[in-house]
């Protein structure tokens, strides 16, 4: 079942076109993992597939609705992606709970104590259980990192858009956070896209793709 | 909304403290301006305000100025006999020391007859309390100069204060002796219509009958004095808001990354707006209030006579900041709807 459909997406700064008619499904279960060298139009159709960044031309539905309708948002289908966004723009004055449950308080959600228990599950499954209360400035990139992923997972987004989540990690955690992105995938019958340079975890990837001067490959 | 204005408050105490610091400091300028204005117009004119009366009937050409003001007794009659006129007492007026031994108390003659409804039972001086404890004591005979005349302290009580001296009421007769005169200063009237006082005029053509709001603001020094410190009042506000709206804008520039990943997970511009007015307003409260005990204080420390600061100037001068606060806030608010949820991406497509 496709999840997420982006059909002849084009998007330009300027005068530049930096996206060339991308055709892209993401289906419910797999991961996949874009890669792609710098400028090549990652970071540009994951803003695209989360709403962020409304396309020159194209169409992007999730769950079959449109994401883009009259040059405006559908905020309802926006609200079923989320970002695993790089390590540093995690929400510096709220501890890294607070960054998990924070688009439940957005949204007006009462957190609950279950809703602890899950994201403290979240944060055990990072190692960052023990720095629950701590906030973004005093955890290491690689923390910062695996605490974005958490605070992405913890949505239960069917489309989870991840712009490089292993950038700032060694190896072990960066395969570590692959394979808990896989695992959501898996189990949660969700959607992972998966834009990142590091080739050294793609073998956790459903789907490898690969982007270069704004078309797929 | 409260959430998330709340954490950020409580993880940067210092910065938000600063805030609430410089928005007390102002509020501390403004009250104390308010209470050196009030407390300086009070000096001007609390005696006339004082009076329970609705105008003063001045001779023609005295500028409206008691102590340039001379009428006849006679006229006491014409005004009285005006229709809407419902009470006259004559009054006069000197300003002059009254000395004993090597005291000298600077007061404002106020003399009027014994029979008038709002003057001092007692028979003799009765000064300002604000000339208490000068060496003039109850039962004293003093020298009034100029004049030249004894008169006797009967007693003290709260009458104000006009051109800045402390009334001392006096009974007409003792005035009229001190002069030399028969005639009095001016005449305050009592009316059951708006009209009586022009008809004063008309009846009595030496006179120059007006409200008793208008007799204050010709009080010598008066406009000129409250007109000046109203006009440093109006800047302060003005540099208010200006200060307080360059603080919060600096404020939300600080903001931009975290609005941006606030944005990008979902959070509406409604909540973004919520939770920085709840920060402008908590803040900009904590600094009023502080401000105003500050200025409080101050009133304690100060002479009485010259710093004044009712409650009604403290919940005006309140609100005014607080409004200033939020104007001076309300400009960094467009921030908060440009604010592009794409900077959390970053732009290295």
């Amino acid at each position: 079942m496709v999840t997420a459909a982006l059909h002849d997406i084009r998007h330009g700064y300027g005068d530049v076109e930096v996206l060339h008619g991308v055709d892209l499904d993401l289906r419910a279960g797999e991961l996949v993992a874009l890669l792609g060298p710098s400028g090549s139009g990652k970071t540009t159709l994951l803003a695209i597939a989360g709403g962020l960044l409304t396309p020159t031309a194209g169409t992007v539905h999730i769950n079959e609705s449109p994401l883009y309708a009259d040059g405006k948002v559908n905020r309802k289908a926006a609200g079923d992606t989320a970002y695993v966004l790089q390590a540093s723009s995690l929400i510096g004055f709220l501890t890294v709970m607070d960054n998990l449950l924070v688009r439940d308080i957005t949204a007006g959600k009462r957190t609950t104590g279950a809703d602890r228990k899950r994201a403290r599950g979240l944060l055990d499954a990072v190692d960052l259980a023990a720095k629950a209360h701590r906030y973004p400035a005093q955890l290491s990139g690689g923390e910062r990192q695996r605490a974005a992923v958490a605070a992405a997972l913890y949505t239960r987004a069917p489309v989870i858009l991840a712009d490089e989540p292993t950038a700032a990690l060694d190896r072990e955690r960066g395969r570590a956070v692959m394979a808990l992105l896989a695992e959501h995938a898996h189990q949660r019958d969700a959607a992972v896209l998966v834009c990142t340079h590091d080739e050294r975890a793609l073998d956790l990837a459903d789907r490898v793709l690969r982007i270069e001067d704004g078309r797929l490959g | 909304m409260r959430f998330l204005a709340w954490r950020e408050v409580r993880h940067a105490p210092v910065r938000f403290g600063l805030i609430a610091s410089l928005v007390a400091l102002t509020a501390f300028l403004v009250f104390v301006l308010t209470g050196l204005t009030v407390g300086l117009g009070a000096a001007d004119v609390s005696g006339l305000q004082r009076l329970p009366v609705d105008g003063i009937v001045y001779a023609k050409g005295a500028a409206d100025d008691l102590s340039r003001s001379e009428l006849p007794a006679t006229d006491e009659r014409l005004i009285a006999g005006v229709a809407g006129v419902t009470d006259v007492q004559p009054i006069g007026f000197t300003m002059a020391d009254l000395t004993k031994d090597k005291h000298s108390v600077p007061t404002a003659l106020l003399a009027m007859s014994p029979d008038a409804p709002f003057a001092p039972r007692e028979d003799g001086v009765v000064l300002d309390n604000q000339a208490r404890g000068k060496g003039l004591n109850v039962g004293d005979t003093v020298r009034v100069q100029p004049g030249n005349v004894s008169l006797k302290i009967a007693g003290y009580a709260d009458l104000g204060s006009i051109q800045h001296s402390a009334v001392a009421y006096l009974p007409l007769a003792d005035w009229q002796r001190l002069h030399n005169a028969q005639g009095v200063s001016a005449y305050a009237v009592s009316t059951s219509d708006d009209a009586a006082l022009a008809a004063i005029a008309r009846a009595a053509t030496d006179t120059d009958p007006v409200t008793k709001a208008a007799a204050i603001d010709a009080v010598p020094g008066y406009q000129a004095e409250t007109g000046t410190i109203g006009m440093i009042r109006a800047f302060l506000y003005a540099g208010a808001a200006l200060l307080i709206g360059v603080v919060f804008w600096i404020l939300t520039l600080q903001k931009e990354g975290p609005l941006a990943v606030l944005r990008a997970t979902g959070a509406s511009r409604r909540l973004l707006i919520g939770a920085y007015g709840t920060q402008v307003l908590a803040t900009a409260v904590v600094g009023v209030v502080v401000g105003a005990l500050a200025g409080a204080a101050m009133g304690v420390v100060m002479p009485p006579a010259a710093f004044v600061l009712p409650p009604g100037e403290v919940v005006t001068a309140g609100a005014l900041l607080l409004l200033v606060a939020l104007v001076g806030a309300a400009a960094s608010v467009r921030r908060l709807f440009t604010v592009d949820p794409l900077l959390s991406l970053g732009r290295t497509a």
